[in-house]
């Protein structure tokens, strides 16, 4: 008989502690907005902005991919995890290096806490992609999604060290390049060697998969696979030795790739035969589609005719905060609900399957809370943006509570999840 | 309530296994045309039953089957069961019934 996944799955106390950090994490990023509005007015490069940005990136959106990867990786390469005491190691040295991190950025310190973060960040994404390389190879096959992943997680400890190098080149400058290009350089290695491509690995798997969809072809991954990866290569090169056309060229490849990748999305929820789509699934599609607002702003960017964009930092900001809170954020919003639910429901109910009536992993957290999520984070999200757009401070202090009140929601719904205990229907 | 002492038929074994829900699509399993084939073996007393997942990396693949073994031990206590797992032929949507479709829109 074949093993399913459910017998490859993880232990949930690996998975869920990723996920309860990471609910602190955006709840606290959100605060930070609250409390300091006209930072998304500043130039991107300021103390409170470069703390908060971090602790979005790795102490929400890394550490939540890291649990989700744990749990997904049975369902898209079939095979159990290697091990679970790398997965708990690796977290410890995440979340200390996240801390000693946010402590360095918030005062501008590049010594010391500087340092001990970076070790401990490296040494965390090191163990994390060791694990998940040793399970890799137990799968033969090297399918896309295979593909996808490993190579996000190689530009993840790239982008990681490169941001560490930055870092030292602030106080000890020995790279001639400009540190607001270095950070652009880390920024987007970030973004679309990691999170985009680990987005796409996952995606291609789990969209057709919830949305019952397999016809869609699979062309168009292979060529945002090659698109994005060469088109990240290029961009290093380009911007080192100072090559315009490469970076340009660079860039193009990498809209080319994301392009494809939303080809697949599209004929995939064109062709799907479950037509009725839950709140989680509706997030991960609005999510999605919000990939186009950064892409045209860089074609703006670029073209930019008769400079006609002036207002370069605001749209540089709204460029930066779509990709990580519009897009990413909110996707992973969507997808805990399709993945965190399940692991918990399982370790309650799996025993009384069949012999009573047990809840649906929909039945542990709260459709409504979920709903007011979504609302509240759209709503401000795009204040937040005109805010922005317009520099007016109290349009984004509205769009910023607003944003918090929905991160207050996902979290009060995934304390919802952690904590379930049976219940007889 | 089944009849638990003459030889069930397939129909009743098919509609015994309506009551298994995919807890992620909301629709039983027979209406998503997972289940291929109903063996029953009166000499031995055993229901077998072949079906598959609409992915492979299904990861409530294991539930639903345990569910399935559940309903037919409730429902034939005389006999046993055995759920065979298979992925040929692939499961697709085309296998999805009408009733099923309806149940998805």
């Amino acid at each position: 008989m074949n093993l399913t996944s459910t017998q490859k799955a993880p232990n949930p106390s690996l998975v869920t502690p990723h996920f309860i950090i990471g609910g602190v994490s955006i709840v606290l990023f959100a605060f930070i907005l609250v409390l300091n509005p006209d930072t998304l007015l500043l130039h991107y490069f300021n103390p409170t902005l470069l703390a908060a940005t971090h602790l979005l990136v790795l102490g929400f959106i890394t550490t939540i991919c890291f649990g989700a990867l744990y749990q997904l990786i049975p369902v898209i390469l079939d095979v159990k995890l290697h091990s679970e005491k790398l997965g708990w190691i690796s977290l410890c040295f995440l979340f200390i290096g996240i801390i000693f991190l946010i402590t360095a950025f918030w005062n501008l310190n590049f010594n010391i806490p500087f340092y001990l973060a970076s070790t401990f960040i490296i040494i965390a994404i090191t163990i994390f992609k060791i694990n998940l390389i040793l399970t890799a190879q137990k799968n033969k096959q090297n399918s896309l999604e295979k593909k996808f992943i490993l190579t996000a997680v190689g530009w993840l400890f790239f982008t990681v060290l490169a941001g560490f190098l930055f870092g030292i080149n602030l106080s000890n400058n020995y790279i001639k390049i400009s540190h607001l290009e270095l950070l652009k350089l880390h920024a987007h290695i970030g973004i679309f060697g990691w999170f985009i491509q680990l987005i796409i690995g996952v995606g291609s798997k789990l969209f057709p998969m919830f949305l019952l969809s397999y016809e869609a072809d699979k062309k168009p991954l292979k060529i945002a696979y090659l698109a994005i990866n060469s088109g990240l290569i290029i961009g290093i090169f380009s911007l080192f030795y100072a090559f315009k056309i490469g970076v340009i060229t660079a860039i193009i490849l990498i809209i080319f790739g994301i392009i494809n990748f939303l080809r697949f999305i599209y004929q995939t929820f064109i062709q799907r035969t479950k037509k009725k789509l839950d709140v989680g699934m509706k997030k991960s599609i609005i999510a999605i589609t919000f990939l186009l607002i950064p892409l045209i702003l860089i074609v703006l960017n670029i073209l930019n005719p008769n400079n006609l964009i002036k207002q370069t930092t605001s749209l540089e900001l709204i460029y930066g905060f779509t990709l990580l809170v519009g897009v990413i954020s909110m996707l992973i919003m969507g997808l805990t609900y399709k993945t965190l639910p399940f692991i918990i429901w399982l370790k309650v109910y799996k025993s009384l399957i069949g012999k009573q009536k047990t809840p649906l992993p929909r039945d542990l957290y709260s459709e409504k809370i979920q709903t007011y999520q979504l609302l509240s984070f759209i709503i401000g999200f795009w204040t937040i943006i005109s805010g922005i757009l317009f520099s007016i401070v109290s349009i984004i202090q509205i769009g910023t509570t607003l944003f918090f009140i929905a991160t207050i929601f996902y979290f009060i719904n995934i304390i919802k999840i952690v904590t379930h205990k049976t219940t007889e229907l | 309530m089944t009849n638990t002492t003459s030889t069930p038929t397939d129909m009743q074994v098919l509609n015994s296994l309506k009551s298994v829900i995919d807890p992620e699509l909301m629709v039983n399993i027979v209406d998503l045309g997972m289940i291929y084939n109903i063996t029953i073996d009166s000499s031995t007393n055993l229901i077998e039953v072949e079906m598959t997942l609409t992915s492979k990396g299904c990861p409530l693949g294991d539930v639903i089957m345990q569910h399935a073994t559940e309903v037919l031990k409730a429902q034939y206590p005389n006999y046993s069961s055995l759920i065979n797992l298979v992925w040929e032929p692939a499961w697709n949507p085309s296998f999805i019934t009408a009733q099923g479709n309806k149940e998805l829109e």
